[in-house]
């Protein structure tokens, strides 16, 4: 009975043979435990966008209204608490991930051609996720959220053409209100995710069509299934990262501070985390310096990234012999660690 | 004794379902359990019984306190009254007891109307004809000195 269906179905989809055709597909003998993020990634993203929809069932994208409707999820919603602890954090983890995953695959020397694009795609999503957790950032509309969004904003006005930016994100004057917010939330909630969805397929997608990347001695070695032996390593993965976020949501309270106050100067705004590499990096470059901090490196490290596998071009593969390609990817990370410990530090 | 192929095919249906079932409870409980604070029970003013006519219904002002989820506001919001006798007041909740829409008196026939899909009630809140299930609902209340007082609204039995 249930053959038949899948039957019916498959001849006239191709659904159920795509399905065991992506599980069969072949890999190299090397592959392992190393190659579990790009799923990891996946299962957050899939996770994000399950609990961003039941938090906007019940929050109210307006300035003011959406501090009150956050608390009401909080507070007063079964199990409210939890989604948006699960929404809160899986926001951090995604970008632990993401970064992870880039590592490994420089580490391997997965970029190399022909997965120049793959490679290309996934600096965007990496810009993508940046974006959520930027624009995420306002919406609960306390004083932490409105207060880094004002430098936010500052930000952008300092390149040439920065008011150009500013009024497209809705802040012609500088300010942040109305206009801000709901363009973050449209971007937040409609643009970036549609753009996301599209371009996590496409990365799935040539990485299945270049296959995994092989290591050197895989030629010699039989090739293993996707499924069940990595299937599996990918599932305990997801399931380690789940557990550690499920325990965040579940013990770690979110500090929701008082609600934006304009009035409050006194606030000492902090970005997430993630960004706080960019908050250290603008004490260094004070008066028309700062646009350099703020703007040119940042957008000259993206580039650099970017560009790894058009300059590490060499057939070896092995990260002992590839100096100029993993000094790179050490160099960046290590700027990037040592900037935000130190604004950890330094900052009160 | 199991093979490692079972026991990875196992392990992949086992994990993933503890971390499925992990977001779908949770997620569930946010979609079905009704959250906020219980509100109700409280008591309205309705004004003054002085200016109520008696044996004639009345459409009746009040200002009620509403908490929405995370909103509280002050809504004003109408009522029928009929008042029998300076100790009787009966007071009707203003929705039709078909699909929820407003009807008003009919003073030339002296019956309450829906507009909607054209039930009739009599003065007393029975239905008259039409498909309304139930006689209007009333409104609990209580007369203190000269102030008419409405309480939780109580559903009437039967077809009335």
């Amino acid at each position: 009975m249930l053959q038949g269906v899948l039957n019916w179905l498959d001849d006239r989809t191709g659904i159920v043979g795509g399905l065991k055709k992506f599980l069969d597909e072949e890999i190299p003998a090397s592959s392992g435990w190393h190659q579990v993020f790009g799923s990891v990634a996946l299962f957050i993203l899939v996770t994000q966008f399950a609990t961003g929809v039941l938090l906007a069932l019940n929050f109210a994208p307006q300035p003011g209204a959406s501090y009150l409707s956050l608390q009401y999820i909080i507070s007063e919603i079964p199990g409210g608490r939890l989604i948006h602890g699960l929404h809160h954090w899986g926001a951090s983890m995604m970008v632990v991930i993401v970064v992870l995953h880039m590592i490994q695959v420089a580490i391997w020397g997965a970029y190399k051609k022909p997965r120049e694009v793959t490679w290309l795609v996934g600096i965007v999503l990496l810009l993508l996720t940046l974006g959520f957790g930027l624009t995420g950032y306002l919406l609960p509309w306390d004083n932490r959220a409105y207060w880094a969004t004002v430098v936010t904003v500052q930000i952008s006005g300092l390149p040439p053409g920065g008011s150009v930016v500013q009024a497209l994100m809705g802040s012609p004057a500088g300010q942040v209100g109305i206009g801000v917010y709901q363009r973050f939330y449209t971007l937040h909630v409609m643009v970036l995710p549609a753009i996301t969805l599209a371009l996590a397929i496409f990365h799935v997608f040539l990485v299945r069509r270049h296959g995994v990347a092989s290591q050197p001695g895989d030629e010699h070695q039989p090739k293993k299934q996707f499924y069940p032996a990595q299937v599996y390593k990918d599932t305990v993965a997801v399931f380690v990262t789940f557990a550690v976020l499920f325990g965040l949501a579940a013990l770690a309270d979110i500090p929701l501070e008082k609600v934006a106050d304009p009035q409050d100067l006194s606030y000492i705004p902090r970005p997430e985390w993630y960004f706080l590499f960019l908050f250290e990096t603008l004490k260094y470059f004070q008066g028309s310096w700062e646009v350099v901090g703020a703007v040119v490196l940042p957008t000259l490290a993206i580039i650099a990234l970017a560009l790894v596998p058009f300059f590490d071009t060499g057939k070896v593969k092995r990260a002992s012999q590839r100096f100029a390609a993993i000094g790179t990817v050490v160099l960046a990370a290590f700027i990037w660690s040592a900037l935000t410990i130190a604004a950890i530090v330094t900052t009160p | 004794m199991m093979t490692r192929r079972k026991f990875q095919e196992w392990s992949v249906i086992l994990l993933g379902g503890i971390a499925q079932a992990a977001v779908a409870v949770p997620a569930l409980i946010y979609l079905l359990v009704p959250g906020g604070k219980k509100t109700g029970g409280g008591w309205t003013d309705a004004g003054s019984i002085a200016t109520l006519p008696t044996g004639r219904p009345t459409e009746v002002a009040i200002q009620q306190e509403r908490q929405d989820a995370w909103k509280s506001s002050v809504e004003t919001t109408t009522v029928w009254a009929l008042k029998k006798s300076d100790s009787e007041i009966v007071v009707y909740s203003p929705q039709c007891t078909h699909l929820g829409c407003g009807y008003h008196w009919e003073e030339g026939q002296q019956h309450f109307l829906c507009p909607c899909h054209e039930s009739v009630f009599s003065k007393d809140g029975a239905v008259v004809s039409g498909v309304a299930p139930r006689p209007l609902d009333r409104f609990e209340t209580r007369i203190e000195g000269d102030r008419l007082w409405l309480g939780p609204l109580a559903q009437q039995e039967g077809k009335g």
